[in-house]
């Protein structure tokens, strides 16, 4: 059975200490994977991977059971995506304009986006919740309203695969709810196969059905939230003490202090 | 109810973007118009509308017609060119380095034709015939060096920059030093180095006129390549560019219009930085619309600009380039201050 995304044995960085150690990951479809890990675990370096903005320097992804290596970078573009997190937050252009460069793997060099590509452009932008918006400016934008421009830019490209780098950053706490609803809403209602790095650790158990914890670039825990959610799981890939609670069945850290030295 | 309410607002808010840009590309056509005409027009001798007309549309040996037809239709004509070849590789180059300090001088293009103007100029002033060919020839090997020295698995806009800086400085420091040594013969290539259309007419609108053609042509087929390297290289990526050969072809057609242009007329600075950001203040950054306004506006800017030097001073034929940036100066300034915005 083919998984639509697949790793074998990454390997990213310098021969003496590799970010990536041998990272496998196989993803089905429909998933909504979660990857935590500390700073510095490489957990971005192999979403950076997965989406080709980084080369391994040994080791494949597989899209789709194909070698992404020998898929054309626009072919690939019409199946697998990224919410980037380096992106220029002064831009000054209108969101659907934006949206509008999401259709470009579907256009030859010498196409404009109009006709149907249109139509799935105002389907992007109403996804995300942006009709309203549409013709103002990024620049004018609060910081969640140009997330999900960002993000409607993406789903112009009608993926099956979305991948996040920690697409929470620098929001408040109801922007930060309101992106991974829309994220979750994407993945239920239009069967994105969503993996995402994430920061917040309780966002990641609610909004994944699936953990993927890293650490030293390898793959250190995998399952469900309520598997990896154990108080030795926050012992030693973060070096803290947690207690971990369950609300409605969703497990709910909560740190206690830094571990012992040692543990 | 609210969003039945709102809906025609917003479709609205996008055809007014639409009409604003239209006015701007009209109100730039219109201006590059009156540009040319008041270079016929204006000169030692003021020669009025009519006149000029019929300078242009009758083959009668007149004076006017001298003046008009042989000395100023075609040094207009070639300050149209440059201005517009040099504003279109400057948005360009903004654009792909996401650098709002970058301008053709950025990819050695000053400082590469500059070198080898100079050398001709100083150390083989019998060989002043091929000043053209050589300088053109510097600028691009400028930036063929700049590309290689920036190259590691990729030319990433930082490095393209970091390495353009250091060889401009050194190009800079063997100009400086060739014409410090033969300081008696500065006086003849000072003109030069700010840029200057005097005694430029049609051989040089010739010369120049296939060059800008070309890259103007090119260039339109490289807008939506250089609205996506925009993004940024990783949304680029993401959205299936292959931003590495993308780059280097923005970069190598900039360097053709901007090397076309200065060895015609010399180093003009200022035009390909400010022209850009004027036009972007104006209508935006998606360089379907930024790109012509941009081009029209910096052919319009050096025809004023070459107006007025070769007017205000009389009979001091004054340098264009020293003027340009005498008035585009503040004027940008006073832009940047009033932040005008659609």
């Amino acid at each position: 059975m083919t998984h639509v995304l697949e790793t074998s044995e990454l390997i990213y960085g310098y021969d003496a200490n590799p970010v990536v150690q041998g990272f496998n990951l196989r993803v089905e479809k429909g998933e909504r994977i979660g990857i935590v890990g500390p700073n510095g675990s490489g957990k971005s370096t192999v979403l950076r991977m997965l989406a080709r903005l980084l080369v391994p320097r040994s080791g494949e992804v597989f899209l789709d059971g194909q070698n992404m290596a020998q898929i054309p970078t626009k072919a690939i573009a019409r199946r697998l995506t990224m919410l980037a997190q380096s992106r220029d937050a002064m831009l000054e252009m209108t969101v659907r304009d934006l949206v509008r460069r999401g259709r470009n793997p579907f256009l030859k060099w010498y196409e404009e986006c109009r006709g149907v590509h249109e139509i799935i452009v105002d389907w992007a932008i109403r996804v995300t919740g942006l009709a309203d918006l549409q013709h103002r400016s990024l620049a004018e934008l609060s910081g969640g309203e140009r997330q999900r421009a960002w993000l409607a830019m993406c789903m112009a490209q009608t993926p099956t695969i979305l991948l996040l780098d920690e697409p929470t950053t620098y929001l408040d706490i109801a922007h930060q709810l309101e992106l991974m609803e829309l994220v979750r809403k994407l993945n239920a209602e239009n069967g994105v196969t969503v993996v995402m790095v994430l920061h917040d650790l309780n966002q990641a158990a609610r909004y994944c059905s699936r953990i993927i914890a890293v650490k030293e670039g390898a793959v250190v825990r995998d399952g469900s939230p309520r598997e990896v959610f154990q108080p030795d799981f926050f012992r030693e890939v973060f070096g803290v003490e947690a207690e971990v609670w369950l609300d409605d069945g969703v497990p709910v850290f909560l740190p206690k202090g830094l571990a012992p030295a040692g543990a | 109810m609210a969003t039945t309410v709102s809906r025609p607002l917003t479709a609205n808010s996008g055809v007014k973007a639409y009409a604003k840009n239209g006015a701007v590309l009209i109100g730039s056509i219109v201006l590059l118009l009156l540009a040319v005409l008041a270079g016929l027009m204006s000169g030692a001798i003021t020669i009025p509308v009519p006149e000029v007309w019929s300078a242009l549309t009758s083959t009668s040996e007149t004076e006017a017609r001298m003046i008009v037809w042989n000395l100023r239709l075609p040094r207009v004509l070639t300050g149209m060119l440059v201005g517009i070849n040099l504003s279109i590789a400057g948005a360009f180059l903004q654009g792909i380095f996401r650098n709002p300090l970058a301008d053709p001088g950025i990819i050695g293009v000053s400082s590469g034709g500059g070198l080898a103007a100079v050398i001709i100029m100083i150390l083989m002033p019998a060989q002043i015939g091929w000043l053209p060919l050589s300088a053109f020839a510097g600028a691009l090997a400028a930036t063929v060096v700049i590309y290689l020295l920036a190259w590691k698995g990729g030319a990433s806009p930082v490095r393209l920059i970091l390495a353009g800086v250091a060889v401009n400085a050194l190009l800079g420091a063997a100009m400086s030093g060739l014409l410090i040594l033969n300081s008696e013969k500065v006086q003849s290539v000072l003109p030069w180095l700010s840029g200057t259309l005097n005694g430029r007419g049609w051989p040089q609108w010739d010369t120049l006129l296939p060059y800008s053609i070309v890259g103007v042509i090119a260039s339109f087929f490289l807008i939506k390549q250089a609205n996506l390297l925009s993004l940024g290289d990783d949304t680029a990526i993401v959205l299936g560019v292959r931003v590495e050969s993308g780059r280097l072809l923005i970069i190598v057609v900039s360097a053709f219009l901007a090397g076309a242009a200065t060895s015609i007329v010399g180093m003009v600075g200022f035009v390909g930085l400010v022209v850009p950001h004027i036009s972007r203040l104006l209508v935006g950054n998606n360089y379907r619309i930024l790109l012509p306004v941009s081009a029209i506006l910096g052919g319009a800017l050096v025809v004023l600009a070459d107006t007025a030097a070769r007017t205000l001073f009389d009979p001091i034929e004054f340098p264009v380039g020293i003027l340009l940036a005498l008035l585009g100066a503040p004027f940008f300034l006073y832009l940047l201050r009033k932040g005008v915005r659609r």
